[in-house]
């Protein structure tokens, strides 16, 4: 995965708001990430530390919330829960299931001052 | 230092400071920014009827030669259009031209992907013909292209038998996010221990629904399924 691009991202989207809002530092920025999209969170929290060093968001901190991976299993007609793309649908085994979460990547708000 | 702000008042003395500390809510996702530009290239393929096809794969699985045969095969009946992404050197770029078809080479530098920014960018410089067809070959890279929402119809991935039939599974959400998995190289076959339905099983466990072609770009074992295929689209009058 692309944690330093992600973290970049992040950060324009933080800042642009934080303009907005006329503030003078971002604190604090809650996110969510799916479990199947495959972020390493040490490679993010550096990254990210290290994009923000010389911005509003320096030091900020990232709080982040993990979305277990779950699919529609077409033959049970049930969701259930999967830890990777290639898990079989735990209650009858098959492959024949369409992911309804655990893809996410967002950002939900921030702290600012 | 006061514990509430860390300013270097001291904690006895007043602050004198309006603590504004608010929530702000964002909601958005972290490649928004990516999507705002795939869906003005995708508006604009709509527009001008341009079916557009972004071929990503590791480096050296022979999407370029593919990408030579294929146009040479479908020459005159289509227009075709390349847009070459690579880190250096316009050498693909160079192949592409030698075939005659229109190419633009996009070096991406340190990046490792080509994204909906540099595509919009590129649309502007090139002049598509309506009714024609769009190659984007990505840059070799089995992992970061498959974020990024180019605009394109769909993605195809191009996996070739030198690098081992489980690469499904290790790179998963590339094969999740396409529609085609070409399978490339098997004139070499019977030099190497790929096993080609082990490896189809691999990707529809991924994605149910993917479609598999198998070529050999260099023999042209193939090429006329792969253009067969790019021809059944209905948007082509």
């Amino acid at each position: 995965m692309h944690e330093l691009n992600l973290s970049l991202n992040i950060l324009d989207i933080a800042s642009a708001q934080a303009q907005q809002e006329h503030c003078h530092r971002i604190k604090k920025i809650w996110l969510e990430i799916g479990d199947l999209v495959g972020i390493e969170l040490d490679a993010l929290q550096f990254s990210f530390s290290v994009v923000a060093s010389q911005s509003i968001a320096k030091n900020a901190v990232l709080e982040i919330k993990f979305v277990e991976g779950r699919a529609w299993c077409s033959q049970c007609q049930k969701n259930v829960t999967i830890k990777t793309y290639f898990d079989p649908c735990t209650l009858c085994g098959c492959y024949d299931y369409c992911i309804v979460e655990g893809k996410e990547l967002k950002i939900i708000k921030m702290e600012v001052e | 230092m006061c514990g509430y702000c860390g300013c270097e008042q001291l904690k006895s003395e007043s602050h004198g400071h309006h603590h504004d500390h608010r929530i702000i809510k964002i909601e958005q996702d972290i490649l928004s920014e990516n999507q705002r530009y795939a869906d003005k290239n995708r508006e604009y393929f709509n527009q001008n009827r341009v079916l557009t096809y972004n071929l990503m794969s590791s480096p050296g699985s022979g999407k370029t030669t593919l990408l030579v045969e294929t146009i040479r095969a479908l020459n005159p009946k289509l227009t075709v259009t390349v847009i070459e992404g690579d880190q250096q050197t316009d050498r693909d770029a160079k192949r592409i031209a030698e075939t005659g078809a229109s190419v633009m080479q996009i070096n991406t530098g340190k990046s490792c992907h080509l994204d909906g920014h540099r595509i919009n960018h590129a649309l502007q410089e090139l002049s598509l013909p309506k009714n024609s067809l769009l190659f984007i070959e990505n840059v070799g890279n089995l992992v970061c292209p498959a974020l990024f929402d180019l605009g394109e119809t769909c993605k195809v991935v191009i996996l070739s038998v030198t690098e081992g039939d489980d690469k499904p599974l290790k790179y998963p959400y590339m094969f999740d996010q396409a529609k085609l998995l070409i399978i490339n190289k098997i004139d070499l076959l019977p030099y190497v221990s790929f096993n080609v339905n082990q490896c189809i099983e691999y990707a529809k466990r991924i994605n149910p629904k993917i479609e598999v072609l198998q070529t050999s770009a260099t023999t042209g074992l193939g090429v006329s399924n792969w253009c067969d295929w790019l021809m059944r689209e209905e948007t082509y009058v």
